[in-house]
């Protein structure tokens, strides 16, 4: 099961694992299925060579048979795997259709044996078919999904009714001729192919406790690796932000110190701007670093609750962004907000985590491309109202591997850390803290294919006026 | 006449202070550039006396360049410094294997990389090709 406490990220990485270790539950269920089958016809043709159970009337079974029955299941259990393996759709769709094709296919398979039961010892084959499914069915499904306790009981119970209906069905069904001998070749066979059957899911099912036991470790393991590359991450990103505006800063005061007397008022003043912007920058990175770390608790106290109106929040940031970069003005602004869009929260907070998207789709698209702001408000599972605002540029994207770490504090994409573009690595987390703060979340789309760039979808409550 | 000086940092504000820098305080002759390609034009160009380069940049990094650099054989003798804020073990060991011949982490004092310059300078082959079996050996 699913540890109780973990983050969204990680979430994310448990479901991949939990499709991981289903995939393997149906490769590891279709080795065990032709490895079982195979051991059943064996069995089967020497008690037909022993003339316990009679096949067709006047036929005995052949090493043929047993030959093409096991190749036939062995390629019927293999689609399976196969289906897991397919180089399209999703690997959600891949692997339950996968597991829905395996019991499918199993379902048949017991289905004809039965069948194949019912019409050599001369009982109604519906009846064995229906019970037979409903056996097979909860196996599997208990197999792929739950523990094995369950399944013995009910494995128990229904083999008991099994016995009765083919002790009274004769008489119901009117059959001629139906003898002792033959009521206990069939309960043999389907006692025999049913034990089988049990030995082999209870086998299946403590490999697929095994692998989920193995996924849970792979969990921390992937946990302990992911707090490193964020480790590693912070590092480079934050050598890089201190060390490059220190080493500026350094060079503009030491040519001033070594020749600030023979130098002209005007160069004077352009190496002191520099090295102050340089301090700035420096002075940027170290306030945010340490706001950071409180900044998510003191938001959510902080944090205002009234009805903000979106369009115009949008349009401050806008706005603020454009004197200082002098970049949006070259953009297409698409706002597709209602004038009376509002949402239930914190004005300040909004306009930040604009600001910050903003920015970064600046940053990270190329001049002249569109960004657009749409919203709409859909309503969740519990009924209740969310707005939701997308941002969306035409730029670089994010590559979809990275997404998962992207709102953790100091993470900057690698290809970000190598370019001229600079960043700290916190704008994204500050838009979480605050959209959490607000009670809202905030999530990212993207292809990572350049030219589709991504789009941030926030969600936040809307005023209860709104809601009613 | 001068020895010429090529800078290649991707950081304006540390090219335009390292230029300036350089003009201001010392004898050399001094180039720019932003990031690897443009330093490879500007080495065919200007055929500098030695390079200072950085490790993070964008379109083609300084080990990259590197690369190319010491893959010329027209080019592979110019003495290379690399100045880069990347300080962790495994950056520099691949940075001197690289080809480098002085591994730096910024910040760097002015003054001091001027003495490493004419340090650089003054390295012959047999040196050069010392201190790589060095690094090879210390592998």
């Amino acid at each position: 099961m699913a540890p109780t406490f973990i983050t969204d990220d990680e979430r994310f990485i448990y479901d991949r694992l939990e499709l991981e270790r289903m995939r393997r539950a149906v490769d590891l269920l279709s080795i065990q299925n032709a490895a079982v089958s195979t051991v059943m016809n064996v069995v089967l043709l020497l008690f037909s060579r022993a003339g316990v159970i009679h096949f067709l009337p006047g036929r005995q079974g052949t090493f043929e048979h047993i030959i093409y029955g096991t190749f036939l299941v062995i390629v019927g259990v293999g689609i399976g795997p196969l289906i897991c393996r397919l180089p399209w759709f999703t690997q959600r769709v891949r692997v339950y259709s996968a597991a829905g094709f395996h019991a499918v296919f199993m379902q048949i398979m017991v289905s004809a044996i039965v069948l194949a039961y019912a019409y050599c010892v001369g009982v109604d084959g519906f009846v064995l078919i229906l019970l037979a499914s409903m056996i097979n069915l909860i196996l599997l499904a208990g197999s792929l999904f739950q523990g094995t306790g369950s399944l013995i009981i009910s494995l128990i119970g229904l083999n008991l009714v099994e016995v009765v209906v083919l002790l009274f069905m004769p008489a119901a069904f009117g059959f001629e001729g139906f003898t002792s001998e033959r009521v206990l070749t069939l309960i043999l066979a389907l006692a025999m192919s049913q034990a089988a059957v049990a030995i082999f899911y209870y086998w299946s099912s403590s490999v697929v406790r095994n692998a989920r036991r193995v996924a849970d470790m792979q969990i921390a393991v992937e946990r302990a690796r992911q707090l490193d590359e964020l480790k590693n991450q912070f590092i480079s990103s934050i050598n890089h932000e201190l060390r490059n505006p220190i080493m500026a800063a350094i060079t503009f005061i030491d040519v001033l110190e070594a020749t600030g007397d023979h130098l002209d008022q005007g160069e004077r003043l352009r190496l002191l701007q520099n090295a102050q912007q340089a301090l700035g920058r420096l002075q940027t990175l170290v306030t945010d670093t340490l706001d950071m770390s409180t900044a998510a608790q003191q938001a959510a106290l902080q944090a205002q609750h009234v009805t903000v109106p979106v369009a115009e929040i949008v349009r401050q940031a806008a706005q603020e962004l454009a004197p200082t970069n002098g970049v949006l003005d070259e953009r297409a602004l698409h706002l597709l907000i209602p004038p009376q869009f509002t949402i239930w929260g914190d004005p300040t907070m909004l306009f930040q985590i604009f600001s910050n998207l903003f920015s970064n789709a600046v940053k990270y698209s190329a001049p002249g491309t569109a960004i657009d702001v749409t919203a709409s408000v859909r309503t969740t599972e519990k009924d209740q109202p969310m707005a939701e605002i997308r941002v969306r540029d035409y730029g670089l994207g994010i590559p979809p591997h990275h997404i998962p770490l992207l709102f953790n504090n100091f993470v900057r994409l690698p290809r970000d850390i190598a370019s001229p573009v600079n960043g700290n690595g916190l704008g994204l987390a500050l838009c979480r803290a605050y959209a959490q703060a607000m009670e809202g979340t905030i999530t990212v789309e993207s292809s990572g294919i350049e030219g589709e760039g991504s789009t941030f979808l926030l969600t936040l409550p809307v005023p209860a006026l709104v809601a009613a | 006449m001068p020895q010429r000086i090529l800078l290649i940092d991707d950081d304006p504000l540390v090219l335009d202070g390292l230029m300036t820098a350089f003009r201001a305080m010392s004898q050399y002759e001094v180039f720019g550039a932003r990031d690897g390609i443009e330093g490879l034009e500007q080495v065919e160009t200007f055929g500098p006396d030695c390079i200072i380069v950085d490790v993070r940049m964008p379109h083609l990094d300084g080990l990259q360049f590197l690369l190319a650099l010491r893959g010329d054989p027209r080019m592979t003798h110019i003495p290379v410094v690399i100045l880069s804020a990347m300080q962790q073990d495994d950056d520099i060991l691949k940075g001197n294997l690289t080809g480098a011949d002085r591994y730096l982490i910024k910040p760097q004092r002015p003054a001091h990389l001027f003495a490493i310059i004419d340090e650089v300078m003054a390295l012959t082959e047999a040196d050069r090709l010392a201190r790589m079996r060095a690094l090879a050996e210390g592998e």
